[in-house]
């Protein structure tokens, strides 16, 4: 009897699908008509901005042009990590709250990052060897809105990319960082049990490193994707030190 | 997509529903997850159903992608597991006192393993791809699809009855 056979076997009888295949469909269909809207717009502020710039109207935010460099390389596995995790949380909960108090100096943070360390981690590791995720989290007031802002610093295991119909995802985009790093930004709809939605951003960064920065919130978010983009990118957020 | 295209891409997915969603169950051990999964999976392959359907192998790219949002969706800060404060890198599972001998216990026996180690046995051992798929798949090394595929099994087989699973299919 085969592997196959006897799994197969374990599994037993599946009960009815819930699969709605022609919602898939649907769903597909009119997302692929939002990306062509998307990109219409995009070729129009391209050609707009193309007029500025042959009307030799300098940019007044910095240089022009900014090329990124290519997209990382096809993921591998950080190493891992040799600094002791006792040692590893107490640097990590420092500099989690340094990096965000970086980018937004007007939040107040309810507490200090406690971090757990988990050498599993919430993620699954493709490599099978542990994924070192240290992990905290602290709600956050900014201008009268308040969240849960959750970071987690682990070696890179798994790559990061956009799954569209991950459970109340509104949104998800792939991006390439500013050294390289694969980045991906998701808006969603959480489960959470104090906040309804959540905006993530998760890096797969060039050290060997994976930093997500999440905000769980109701209404208006504390922070925005450009800021926990900054956040994530903080050099401080590694387990290389 | 066309019209053609579409009906292609509706064929593939009937034939394909139902071992993708026990593949699906093999990894979360849950039907409703099972489902999300399939569905995010099948929505990724209508995307790129033009380029992917020209490719050699559809199975292995619907595979990846469903794994890939396993892991994935494992990751979400507000829906981790359980955090511990210290886990043994080995997948060490108690010995049983004896044989297993019903399905339900092999299945909790695979929910035992590290979440790679898990994956890398069920597309080695339950969609049967070859180790360089399944390195490609995950994006390690075939070395370590190789040993994870062999810790894996051994962990299985500690508790495992010799007579249900007796030998390595050749």
């Amino acid at each position: 009897m085969s592997y196959q056979q006897i799994l197969d076997d374990a599994i037993g009888q599946s009960p009815t699908s819930t699969v709605d295949v022609e919602a898939v469909v649907r769903r597909e269909r009119r997302s692929v008509r939002t990306r062509w809207l998307g990109a219409a717009t995009l070729v129009v502020g391209a050609v707009l901005a193309g007029a500025v710039l042959a009307g030799v109207v300098s940019w007044p935010f910095g240089p022009a042009g900014g090329d990124r460099p290519p997209a990382a390389s096809p993921l591998f596995a950080g190493a891992e990590p040799t600094e002791d995790p006792a040692a590893a949380k107490v640097r990590l909960g420092g500099a989690m709250r340094s990096a965000v108090l970086a980018v937004v100096s007007d939040a107040e943070l309810g507490g200090n990052f406690v971090v757990i360390h988990n050498a599993w981690g919430p993620s699954g590791s493709s490599d099978g060897k542990p994924v070192y995720a240290f992990t905290a989290r602290t709600s956050i007031t900014r201008g009268g809105r308040t969240g849960t802002v959750h970071i987690t610093v682990s070696r890179r295991a798994t790559p990061d990319e956009c799954h569209s119909t991950v459970d109340g995802l509104g949104s998800c985009v792939e991006e390439v960082g500013p050294r390289g790093e694969r980045m991906v930004f998701e808006s969603l709809v959480t489960n959470d049990a104090t906040h309804d939605r959540a905006e993530v951003v998760r890096v797969d960064r060039g050290d060997g490193c994976n930093v997500w920065v999440a905000i769980t919130y109701d209404g208006v978010a504390p922070l925005d994707l450009d800021e926990l983009e900054a956040i994530a990118l903080d050099p401080r957020l590694t387990i290389y030190p | 997509m066309n019209a053609a295209d579409e009906d292609d891409y509706r064929q593939f997915v009937a034939a394909r529903l139902e071992p993708l969603r026990r593949m699906a169950y093999l990894l979360c051990r849950d039907w409703h997850t099972a489902d999300d999964l399939v569905s995010i999976a099948i929505g990724k392959l209508y995307r790129h159903w033009a380029r992917v359907s020209r490719a050699e192998n559809v199975d292995a790219y619907v595979r990846a992608v469903l794994t890939r949002a396993w892991l994935d969706e494992r990751r979400r800060p507000w829906r981790r597991e359980r955090p511990v404060p210290e886990v043994a890198s080995s997948s060490v599972v108690a010995p049983p006192s004896g044989a297993v001998d019903d399905r339900a216990t092999l299945l909790a026996l695979l929910a035992e393993l590290p979440p790679g180690r898990r994956a890398v046995v069920v597309l080695r051992f339950y969609c049967d791809l070859s180790v360089e798929e399944t390195a490609r798949i995950l994006g390690i090394s075939e070395g370590g699809v190789k040993s994870q595929a062999a810790r894996g099994l051994r962990a299985l087989r500690l508790l495992a009855d010799d007579e249900y699973v007796r030998r390595e299919p050749s």
